[in-house]
């Protein structure tokens, strides 16, 4: 009485003829796929002229979206996996730049994913118009809306959807995934599609004019909208220029490094892992690893100086090769594989970029990837990376020669005059000036610096706000003078700054300090591990040293942290790590990956798989086919008698079995015919094959010789 | 807490009022348009890849244009509705409104909405609905919990054609009952589209009328119930009076005193002895159908499906000319004595269209209830929502008065009704187990 109500129903509403081949062909033109819309246009437009009315069920439609879903799933591993270029979406795991190159090239895979959605949904809209009911049940589109209504025993009647229209809205949508060049060929393009697919839902109430002017006004103020956004994109994006580049200010550029000098408060210091360091065994790993070195110090930014664009392309030792040779002819002892992220990007050769941590006097650098694009080296000794965004490679230093340009007397020694004062007075304090700094070896005076340092100053990332009462002092003659406290970029340019007093060249160097073991012979290095330590001048080896005046107790300070909270900062350090590896090609789990959708596609297969196995199962054990295998009696010796016997003219009819064809042969009274043996050899012959024990071995050669007698019989 | 619940179902009644104004106010073409914004509305942060904030824009100016449209709708306008009294759940009736324009204008492209009583539970049902729920009495109930829906029922709209000024137009308008009981209508909305075909706004004139919704009903077999006369030559339908009537049982010889119009003359002829028709007294066939209404869940789910199995019975008995004594307790017992002239099948169904759920009773007093009426009926059927204790002492009770029984118990998908069926071996026979969801298949297959 209930189970079918008469229904509330939507009507199908179908749009007008030929606007669903001119939206499809509107998107071709806006997205480049001419073929695929011109094709699913006019199929689309010609099943209404074929009419064919098919009655699809429930599960039909439900098939067909599944394969429509699939469709979808196969497009997004598609447009993904096609677009896994360096700088793809494993760039999002690290660096802001690398962000901003992933993000871009996660855009693309997104954005090809809506820009395919006309063909994914092709089949949906094509069965709805071929059906004869015209609507898709709501149902076939969520498993949940039919467990639903399953459960709760609904009476309204089954939801039915027109998706003509829907089919459409987003072919319109999908015809705007493409870069704004400025034209305007898709505003116009869609409001003409817009006003020809409304005119037919317009209200009768009033005159076309009316409708005409409402939706005139509707475009003009959609215009004005455009030209706002457009506006309002120009304003913001000059805004996040800004924003971004205070942003970027930490990140480690080869010309130049702004320090936190004279910052107030608290020193951000991060515990992620930056560098991972491997030694050999039982070798000690290098104690700094260097980034670069700069020259003249100016309102607490370090530049390069007239070092700015020296950097030279290394070239690999042999075409094709992955080592490096730094220091032509020199060849240290000791090797370091280090691994590191390249923070950077470079936006002409559209990779990573970034200076590489390696030991002051490295000489080498072996195994490099394969995916280096570019390998730079400039004056100040800083190695610039354009490649993965992660790079093992092999370190070889131990040589003791820093490969740094000859001190410029210009810039080396240069000091700003706003320092002078401050560094006068501290000089005295330490009774040194330039002419006994000329009868003192270097390592005599950097002990009697290091010495000072180390007796009079403390180590410290807090910083208060200075004293009203210090006046116009620079941070770093508070530092010398008054705070005597500081951090290591505190340390480093007073040092290098009391050097050049002296008149002996220094350069300010930053990198990282190597202290912590993870392994047996394995390092981290962390993001709190980022130090600034100077570069002197010894006149007598004529050749640069590393000098760290930055007081030892630093690394007690930098490493005070909760241990729980590191242990799980490490664990999402490996875990970016091992998937750096797997991005950038480093690990051999990248080719594990491409099978990810192999279980999934297992999964879909493996039902269907066995269904169709147990079905052919079923047959061979019930169908028609398994009694021919099992029938009994199939070798009965009876069968040569019978062929004999058709061959002399007794054809058994259709209708008779044996006993009556029998019955038949022997009422004709045939002479040659032995009866008798006839008879028993046709009992015998309906044990063998009807008796659900069949014959004993000797009863079968009674069977066969009564066979052989018959036929003997017969043919003579 | 309770305020927190209070806030919950404010804001669930919110939603619910603010959805409800959307699918009254937005035409399909409107949803379309709105849908279509907002999928535009996904990619619009990034102007450089795409231009769909142009989609974005355009369309949110379609629904401003069309928001502005919709203003400015003043006319007049009569109407009546011809509604039946009665509806069914789950069967679409058909009714005639007609309309009389009472403004100086020509009125075109309009369209008739109805509005019901807001049938969304008062805070206290709603949160005795809620505490229920929570106590995890069903599967996944939180969801369901969620998304039961209170609509009573389902109408089309009606379109009304052009109407000159003071001409009237019949309407005819359709409507799906969804549940039992009252289903007021409080005012007929006479709708007008903006130009573009997005908003309606509307015409409202007050006018509530009530249709009582009758219990869905089920197929029922032809079933031989139990203690229903199986010989009886004849129907007495037309009998007038409850209690004894005669009934033929056989032939015999005239005796002197025997009234001379019960002889039976072709009998005579044929044996030349005057014969005369014999006759015993008999009860009418008087069944008792129990309900029980003991339900827990407050919104009633599983009543609904009993009383829809009691309402079917109950036709199907009443078709079959015997006396029905339906019984059940809701605020207090009730027994309602139908058929032979008392009352009709439709009355019966207009007191199970009422039946409320029996939150102040005992299920005790129900048994001694039943217990007392089973001396005046002839067979006894039990629809019982669940298989306690209680429900086998019952069905245990009844069946050792002697009475024959045929009960029916609702019972979950998937329950061992064979498990259950032992727990009252002496009434395993007249059990019947109807599992929710297949409660038609199941009856039948009682035949």
């Amino acid at each position: 009485m209930n189970a079918n109500p008469p229904a509330i129903q939507p009507q199908p509403f179908a749009p007008p003829r030929f606007l669903t081949l001119a939206v499809l062909l509107f998107w071709s033109w806006q997205s480049g796929l001419w073929l695929p819309g011109l094709l699913m246009g006019l199929a689309l437009e010609a099943i209404p002229f074929l009419n064919p009315g098919l009655e699809f069920s429930q599960d039909d439609f439900r098939r067909v979206w599944n394969f429509c879903n699939l469709l979808g799933l196969a497009a997004v591993l598609y447009a993904f996996g096609n677009n896994d270029r360096v700088g793809g979406l494993g760039g999002l795991l690290h660096g802001a730049a690398n962000n901003r190159a992933a993000m871009l090239s996660g855009v693309q895979s997104v954005l090809n994913f809506p820009r395919w959605l006309p063909i994914m949904l092709f089949l949906a809209i094509a069965a709805q118009k071929a059906s004869a009911a015209g609507l898709t049940p709501a149902t076939s589109f969520s498993p949940f809306l039919r467990w639903y209504r399953q459960k709760s025993g609904e009476i309204t009647p089954e939801p039915m959807l027109d998706l003509s229209y829907p089919y459409l809205i987003l072919c319109l949508f999908s015809a705007g995934i493409h870069a704004n060049s400025g034209s305007q060929s898709y505003f116009m393009g869609m409001i003409l599609l817009v006003a020809w697919g409304l005119w037919p839902v317009r209200s009768g109430r009033f005159h076309p004019l009316v409708w005409l002017a409402v939706f005139a006004l509707a475009a003009a103020l959609a215009l004005a909208g455009d030209v706002g956004v457009r506006k309002m994109a120009d304003f913001t994006r000059n805004l996040s220029i800004q924003w971004m580049s205070r942003l970027l200010r930490d990140r480690t550029d080869p010309k130049q490094v702004m320090t936190a000098i004279g910052e107030v408060g608290q020193l951000k210091l991060s515990g992620a892992i930056e560098v991972r360091l491997t030694v050999p065994p039982a070798a000690a790993p290098p104690e700094y690893l260097h980034l670069a070195s700069y020259r003249t110090y100016h309102r607490q930014s370090w530049f390069t100086g007239t070092a700015r664009d020296d950097f030279q392309e290394i070239p690999p030792l042999s075409s094709g090769a992955s080592n490096f040779q730094l220091i032509p002819g020199r060849s240290g002892s000791r090797l370091v594989t280090v691994s590191c992220y390249l923070a950077g990007w470079s936006s002409s050769l559209g990779v990573p970029e970034g200076l590489l941590p390696i030991p002051p006097d490295c000489d080498r650098l072996e195994d490099m990837p394969d995916t280096v694009a570019s390998l730079q080296r400039s004056g100040n000794g800083a190695v610039l990376a354009d490649g993965p965004g992660l790079m093992i490679f092999k370190a070889g230093y131990g040589t003791g020669q820093i490969p740094e340009a000859a001190p410029d007397t210009n810039e080396d020694l240069a000091v700003p005059a706003e320092e002078v004062p401050a560094l006068k007075e501290t000089l005295q304090k330490m009774s040194l000036d330039k002419t006994r700094a000329a009868t003192l070896s270097t390592q005599k005076l950097e002990s009697l610096i290091a010495g000072f340092f180390d007796s009079r100053f403390t180590y410290r990332t807090w910083q208060k706000a200075p004293s009203p009462l210090a006046g116009q002092q620079t941070p770093l003659a508070n530092f010398l003078l008054n705070t005597h406290s500081g951090h290591c970029e505190y340390f480093a340019t007073a040092t290098v700054m009391l050097l050049r007093m002296l008149g002996v060249p220094a350069r300010y160097a930053v990198g990282f300090y190597v202290h912590e073991r993870s392994g047996e012979n394995s390092y981290v290095v962390r993001g709190r591990d980022a130090h600034a330590w100077c570069l002197v001048w010894d006149r007598s080896a004529a050749g640069w040293q590393t000098f760290d005046t930055t007081p030892a107790s630093w690394l007690g300070i930098e490493g005070a942290g909760g241990k729980i909270s590191q242990a799980v900062e490490d664990f999402f350090s490996w875990l970016h790590y091992q998937a750096a590896k797997i991005r950038w090609g480093q690990s051999t789990l990248r080719g594990y990956v491409r099978w990810l959708p192999a279980p999934v596609l297992l999964a879909l297969l493996a039902p269907i798989v066995f269904r169709r196995w147990r079905r052919v199962r079923q047959k061979v054990v019930n169908g028609p086919g398994n009694q021919q295998v099992f029938r009994p009696g199939l070798d009965s010796a009876f069968y040569p008698v019978r062929d004999r016997l058709v061959e002399l003219g007794h054809v058994p009819r259709e209708e008779e079995g044996f006993a009556g064809w029998l019955a038949r042969i022997l009422e004709a009274k045939h002479p040659r015919l032995p009866e008798m043996q006839l008879r028993q050899l046709f009992q015998l012959h309906y044990r063998c094959r009807f008796h659900p024990r069949g014959l004993t071995p000797d009863e079968r050669d009674e069977l066969a010789s009564l066979a052989a007698q018959v036929l003997h019989l017969l043919n003579h | 807490m309770r305020l927190l619940n209070r806030i919950y179902y404010r804001v669930q009644k919110a939603i619910g009022t603010g959805w409800h104004f959307l699918t009254q106010r937005l035409t399909p073409a409107g949803w379309l348009v709105v849908a279509g914004a907002l999928l535009s509305l996904a990619l619009t942060g990034d102007l450089d890849s795409t231009v769909t904030y142009e989609m974005f824009l355009f369309f949110t100016s379609l629904l401003i244009a069309g928001l502005a449209g919709s203003f400015f709708y003043r006319a007049r306008f009569e109407v009546r509705r011809d509604l039946p009294r009665v509806g069914s759940v789950g069967q679409v009736f058909r009714y005639r409104v007609t309309v009389w324009n009472r403004s100086g204008k020509w009125q075109s492209g309009l369209m008739l909405l109805e509005r019901q009583a807001d049938p969304r539970p008062g805070f206290e049902s709603w949160l005795e609905w809620q505490l229920w729920i929570s106590r995890g009495a069903r599967r996944f109930s939180f969801l369901r919990g969620r998304m039961v829906s209170f609509r009573r029922a389902q109408f089309r709209r009606g379109l009304v054609p052009g109407l000159a000024p003071g001409a009237s137009a019949d309407v005819e308008m359709e409507c799906l009952p969804l549940r039992r009981g009252e289903l007021r209508l409080l005012m007929v909305r006479v709708a007008r589209q903006d130009p573009l075909g997005f908003f309606r706004s509307f015409v409202n004139i007050k006018m509530e009328e009530r249709v009582l919704i009758l219990p869905r009903r089920y197929r029922i077999p032809d079933l031989v119930l139990p203690g229903a006369l199986r010989h009886q030559a004849g129907g007495v339908a037309l009998a007038s009076n409850i209690g004894r009537s005669d009934e033929f049982v056989s032939l015999r010889e005239y005796r002197q005193g025997d009234p001379r119009r019960h002889i039976h003359w072709r009998s005579w002829a044929r044996t030349g002895r005057p014969i005369v028709k014999e006759f015993a007294d008999e009860n009418f066939v008087r069944h008792a159908l129990v309900l029980d209404t003991f339900e827990e869940d407050p919104l009633g789910g599983r009543l609904e499906e009993a009383i829809s199995v009691a309402a079917s019975f109950g036709c199907s008995v009443l078709n079959q000319e015997s006396l029905l004594d339906l019984l059940f307790v809701g605020d207090r017992a009730y027994c309602f004595t139908a058929g032979r002239g008392l009352a009709h099948a439709e009355q019966v169904m207009e007191i199970l269209a009422s039946v409320q759920r029996s939150a102040a009773q005992s299920f005790h007093a129900f048994q001694l209830m039943v217990q007392g009426h089973l001396n005046l009926v002839s067979g006894c059927i039990c629809v019982l929502l669940q298989w306690d204790e209680q429900r086998q002492e019952l069905v245990r009770k009844i069946k050792q008065s002697g009475v024959p029984l045929l009960a029916l118990v609702l019972v979950q998908k998937g329950s061992n009704a064979e498990q259950d069926r032992a727990s009252v071996p002496e009434a395993a026979g007249d059990l019947h187990f109807l599992e929710l969801g297949k409660i038609q298949e199941m009856l039948m297959r009682l035949q």
